[in-house]
């Protein structure tokens, strides 16, 4: 029998506990054909309520040109906040489903990188619903959402996930868990399309939980100066 | 000499009559914590052990909690908590809603030996019960508890269920103009579980945990299912 944790880059919709807080960080390089950008935010996670979570996140954001004489730049990125409210939960023994509304706004205090994702000085606002179900041998989650960017073009995300656990069940957590996970994005104004497949391994013992993830383009239906090579992500969480 | 007879019959008295009051006064006493009362929970939604530590940091908030402990395979949550301070089980349920997750089932054995039940799945009885059966029915741990007294409960009709983890035993209470004994035996079965007139089938039995998972024993069937499947099951050979 096996369990495994919180997926990486998929988000889920199950909360850790009424006014719990969880610090995390999931720094992301993501190398294109003309630049590597890079995003180190630092994220709080407060849960209000047992199905009312509040996220604050404040990145560091910057790139570096490939091109030319490799052009830098960084600083603040776009800080972020988020509320989640999870508005359906059913409970079994060994296994729970639940899904979430998740409603993100972006602030235009970061840097232009001429990636949404990173940083672009733009209002954006993000909203969407997120899947989850975990039993003690698998574990299963979705996310599909509407991501407005102020001047620019408005995207549709989804992403989907699913955990293989490597070690046996304990309590307190010691797991290394590995993921598969699909995140896709359509450009509404263009009909561009990119779907990624990302590979990732988390290692959680007690409160902490280091996670590294790569992720590799399957589809980029778009100019060859936006698609991307390969996107490293990693990151811990530590419970409070 | 009249003196010390007297003394000698209140020292034996006072030893015969200090002995049990001693062993009652002992129970439930934790030599660190003092007298404690132990809660046993059974909780739904415990996917995986990073649920679990959210619920042991919110059950922590309540000071005094000690002994805390977790089966991930079951659900079943026990800790102790000191007897002076009268934890009632409604704010144990409460602390659990608070961690986001489905308390079911909740005992606490009190410092003086009494026991109080609240189980979340018991239906508001508006009838009588009219008869009384006492049966055999399988099972290993307080989950099968749990599990066998719910499946019971959960028939209109039934206004009470009681199985003993050490007899083996379920004891039900019932109106006899709305349920009869055979569902009964039949409701148990599809919990997982054999009782001595019925046999559970093989997929019930084996969606039971692990832990409980009891030893099968030959069932002397005397209420066969009309489910041609359940049936095959019921007939194969221990």
């Amino acid at each position: 029998m096996f369990a495994q944790g919180p997926p990486i880059i998929t988000d889920k919709p199950i909360m850790i506990g009424e006014k719990r807080f969880v610090l995390k960080t999931l720094s992301r390089v993501e190398v294109r054909e003309n630049a590597t950008f890079y995003k180190i935010p630092i994220m709080g996670h407060y849960v209000i309520k047992p199905n009312l979570l509040v996220v604050a996140h404040i990145p560091f954001a910057g790139y570096t040109s490939n091109v030319g004489e490799g052009f830098k730049k960084n600083g603040l990125g776009d800080v972020n906040i988020q509320m989640k409210y999870q508005f359906f939960r059913w409970d079994e023994s060994r296994k729970t489903a639940r899904a979430a509304v998740k409603v993100q706004q972006f602030f235009p205090t970061g840097i232009q990188t001429g990636n949404y994702e990173i940083s672009i000085h733009e209002w954006q606002t993000f909203a969407g619903l997120t899947f989850g179900y975990e039993a003690l041998r698998y574990g299963l989650g979705a996310n599909i959402g509407y991501h407005y960017v102020a001047n620019q073009a408005d995207f549709f995300h989804y992403k989907i996930s699913t955990g293989v656990p490597l070690m046996p069940l304990v309590y307190p957590p010691k797991q290394i868990n590995l993921y598969f996970e699909y995140d896709g994005e359509v450009n509404l104004s263009e009909g561009h399309h990119a779907l990624f497949m990302a590979q990732g391994i988390q290692y959680a013992i007690k409160r902490l939980t280091f996670e590294m993830a790569v992720r590799f383009p399957i589809i980029q239906n778009m100019p060859a100066i936006e698609r991307q090579k390969y996107t490293l992500l990693f990151g811990t969480r530590f419970i409070i | 000499m009249k003196h010390i007879i007297k003394l000698s019959l209140f020292i034996v008295l006072s030893v015969f009559i200090g002995i049990p009051m001693n062993a009652q006064n002992k129970k439930n006493k934790d030599k660190k914590d003092g007298i404690v009362d132990k809660f046993t929970v059974q909780v739904d939604g415990l996917g995986c052990p990073f649920c679990a530590y959210g619920l042991e940091k919110k059950m922590q908030e309540m000071k005094g909690v000690k002994k805390f402990k977790i089966e991930m395979e079951s659900g079943l949550t026990s800790f102790t908590y000191p007897a002076e301070k009268m934890l009632s089980l409604a704010e144990v349920k409460a602390q659990v809603d608070k961690a986001g997750y489905t308390p079911m089932d909740l005992k606490v054995e009190r410092a003086d030996g009494t026991l109080e039940h609240e189980s979340l799945e018991t239906p508001e009885i508006d009838y009588e019960a009219n008869q009384s059966i006492d049966f055999a029915v399988n099972g290993n741990c307080n989950m099968c508890e749990g599990r066998i007294e719910r499946a019971a409960l959960a028939l209109y009709g039934v206004s009470s269920a009681e199985w003993s983890k050490k007899k083996k035993r379920l004891k039900v209470k019932y109106l006899d103009t709305e349920v009869d004994e055979k569902a009964i035996h039949f409701a148990i079965n599809q919990a997982g579980y054999d009782t001595e007139k019925a046999k559970a089938t093989q997929e019930a039995y084996d969606k039971l945990p692990g832990c409980c998972q009891y030893e099968r024993m030959k069932v002397d069937v005397q209420f066969k299912p009309i489910n041609n499947n359940a049936k095959e099951e019921a007939n194969t050979p221990e």
